[in-house]
């Protein structure tokens, strides 16, 4: 518990740093999240209405998630130089894929004969669209969020590596200084800010899910 | 994400075979391995009863090179090792060592004091501090510190030659007012824990200033980087860096004798020690040869444009001071 309260002393001491540092992960994560979401929803809705060019999209942006983000960001660094927009560039690239695939599920899964009685009321594709089968995917869609920003947030911690700030700077610190107080500084706030945004993106999901269906229901 | 379509499969473990088929390919990949298997294979042959001995280092180029340097020497002299280099931090290695999974690896006093013994005190004499850390290694640990060698890696700090000449700089009281013009790139540890015994906070008490309008923290490989891209126009030198004179920077002299000595040499298992009496002499003469100019020319054939590697670089220079054949 000693280590705790170590830690929380190091921080209030460090304030203005660790406040600092806060907000670059935080601006950091919620940038990354933004792009990937105004990116991948129009995407996603394009993909989920053309066949095998989606499937090559979507697995594509699968792909990169198999590379890890601490690749991304030191083969940018070269590129990019270094600082906030190789790390951006990282985060966002990691953000992608759970979004996009998610508006492409959520929308191919809506049920074909609700479309089919939208159109039977006269209703037109951008009216079906809005009105049908962006609300029930939803749930599915904002499920995405929810992976990408957790995964975004906990990445962000890497920034650090090529000066791209954020809580990360703490995390280093503590291992070479072989001091676990400071490790605990990066560690603790980052692992509530995920918490937090799972919670959140959680309750906002089950919110947005039809309250009758059980098919559309997502867990 | 639910529907696996079989295109997607294909693709993905298309990518996957080849990535496995990349990293079969590199020839870096490979070669280390097999050169660790005929050194544990002589272990066996000629060692008998004798304790394996496993040469590391720290992840940095300096601490790679003096670990080949360390590890080729004791072949030369009939010691068969086996090579654990590129370790990891500080703290990584001194587990490694204190539990057995490693005989021995170059380390600083500056470091021993601040990052493994986290001395409240440690002096910036290089003997007293010698002496203060090896004593307390020996109490709490049982290791010992051979012989340093006669270069200080310290901390410092260097600055472009450009903002050397802007605001004519030599040394670190002439900087200390002028650095809220500038940005600072630092390692984590310079500005972390232990800033305030051998870091930033010990160089704003002892010059007063050093307010820095910026402090960029990188991966402390990164430093110099960040000055060469323009991200920040100071940042934190270390004493045997090949970068300073690689990149024309400019060194800010301690004049008021802030930072500690780092002064480097092996610690060792005692229990090693012990059963090679040899080993001792072997290592020392290592030490002896390492001056400032030659292991910054050292660094910098690694880090610098010729990127050679760091075993080879370490080799060549044991030849051209007779130590190995």
């Amino acid at each position: 518990m000693d280590i705790f309260v170590q830690a929380l002393t190091y921080a209030q001491e460090n304030s203005d740093i660790f406040w600092k540092a806060f907000g670059q992960h935080l601006t950091l994560s919620f940038l990354a999240l933004g792009i990937a979401v105004i990116v991948c929803v129009p995407l996603g809705i394009l993909t989920s209405r053309y066949g095998t060019v989606s499937k090559i999209i979507i697995n594509l942006s699968g792909v990169g998630r198999v590379i890890p983000s601490i690749a991304v960001l030191l083969a940018l660094y070269p590129v990019l130089g270094l600082g906030e927009q190789p790390a951006l560039v990282a985060l966002t690239l990691l953000a992608l894929p759970p979004i996009l695939i998610n508006t492409d599920t959520g929308l191919r899964e809506v049920d074909p004969s609700t479309l089919e009685a939208a159109r039977g009321m006269g209703m037109t594709t951008l009216q079906r669209l809005w009105q049908i089968e962006l609300p029930l995917a939803l749930p599915v869609i904002i499920g995405g969020i929810r992976t990408a920003c957790v995964e975004v947030i906990a990445s962000a911690t890497l920034a650090t590596f090529i000066g791209g700030g954020g809580l990360g700077d703490f995390i280093v610190q503590g291992l070479a200084g072989n001091s676990t107080k400071v490790l605990l500084v990066g560690v603790i706030p980052v692992a509530l800010l995920a918490l937090t945004a799972e919670v959140l993106l959680g309750t906002l999901q089950r919110l947005v899910s039809p309250k009758t269906s059980g098919k559309l229901r997502i867990a | 994400m639910k529907s696996k379509t079989p295109i997607g499969l294909a693709l993905s473990s298309l990518f996957v075979l080849s990535l496995l088929l990349i990293a079969c390919g590199d020839p870096t990949a490979t070669t280390p391995p097999a050169a660790t298997t005929t050194a544990a294979a002589a272990t066996t042959v000629a060692g008998g009863a004798k304790p394996k001995v496993v040469v590391a280092s720290k992840d940095f180029p300096e601490s790679i090179i003096i670990g080949e340097m360390y590890a080729a020497v004791l072949e030369q002299g009939g010691i068969p090792v086996e090579r654990k280099m590129n370790l990891g931090t500080t703290a990584i290695a001194q587990a490694a060592l204190v539990k057995g999974d490693i005989s021995l690896y170059p380390e600083y006093t500056g470091t021993g004091a601040g990052v493994v013994l986290k001395l409240a005190n440690p002096s910036n004499n290089a003997k007293q501090l010698f002496d203060q850390v090896a004593g307390e290694y020996k109490k709490q640990f049982n290791l010992t510190w051979l012989d340093v060698a006669p270069y200080s890696n310290r901390n410092g700090v260097a600055v472009t030659k450009a903002v050397a000449d802007k605001y004519k700089l030599k040394n670190l009281s002439d900087l200390a007012p002028v650095a809220k013009e500038l940005r600072f790139a630092s390692n984590p540890e310079f500005v972390g824990d232990r800033s305030a015994v051998d870091g930033l906070k010990s160089l704003q008490k002892t010059y007063s200033g050093f307010d820095f309008k910026e402090i960029v923290q990188v991966d402390i490989k990164l430093r110099y980087k960040a000055l060469v891209d323009g991200k920040a126009e100071a940042c934190v030198a270390f004493g045997s860096d090949g970068e300073l004179a690689g990149y024309n920077l400019v060194w800010m002299e301690d004049d008021k004798d802030n930072f500690g000595p780092y002064q480097t040499g092996p610690v060792v298992r005692d229990d090693i020690l012990a059963a090679y009496p040899n080993m001792k002499s072997l290592l020392n003469a290592v030490s002896a040869k390492l001056t400032t100019e030659k292991i910054s020319a050292l660094n910098w054939q690694v880090t610098g444009p010729d990127k050679k590697e760091a075993v080879d670089v370490a080799k060549a220079f044991l030849k051209t001071e007779g130590l190995v054949k």
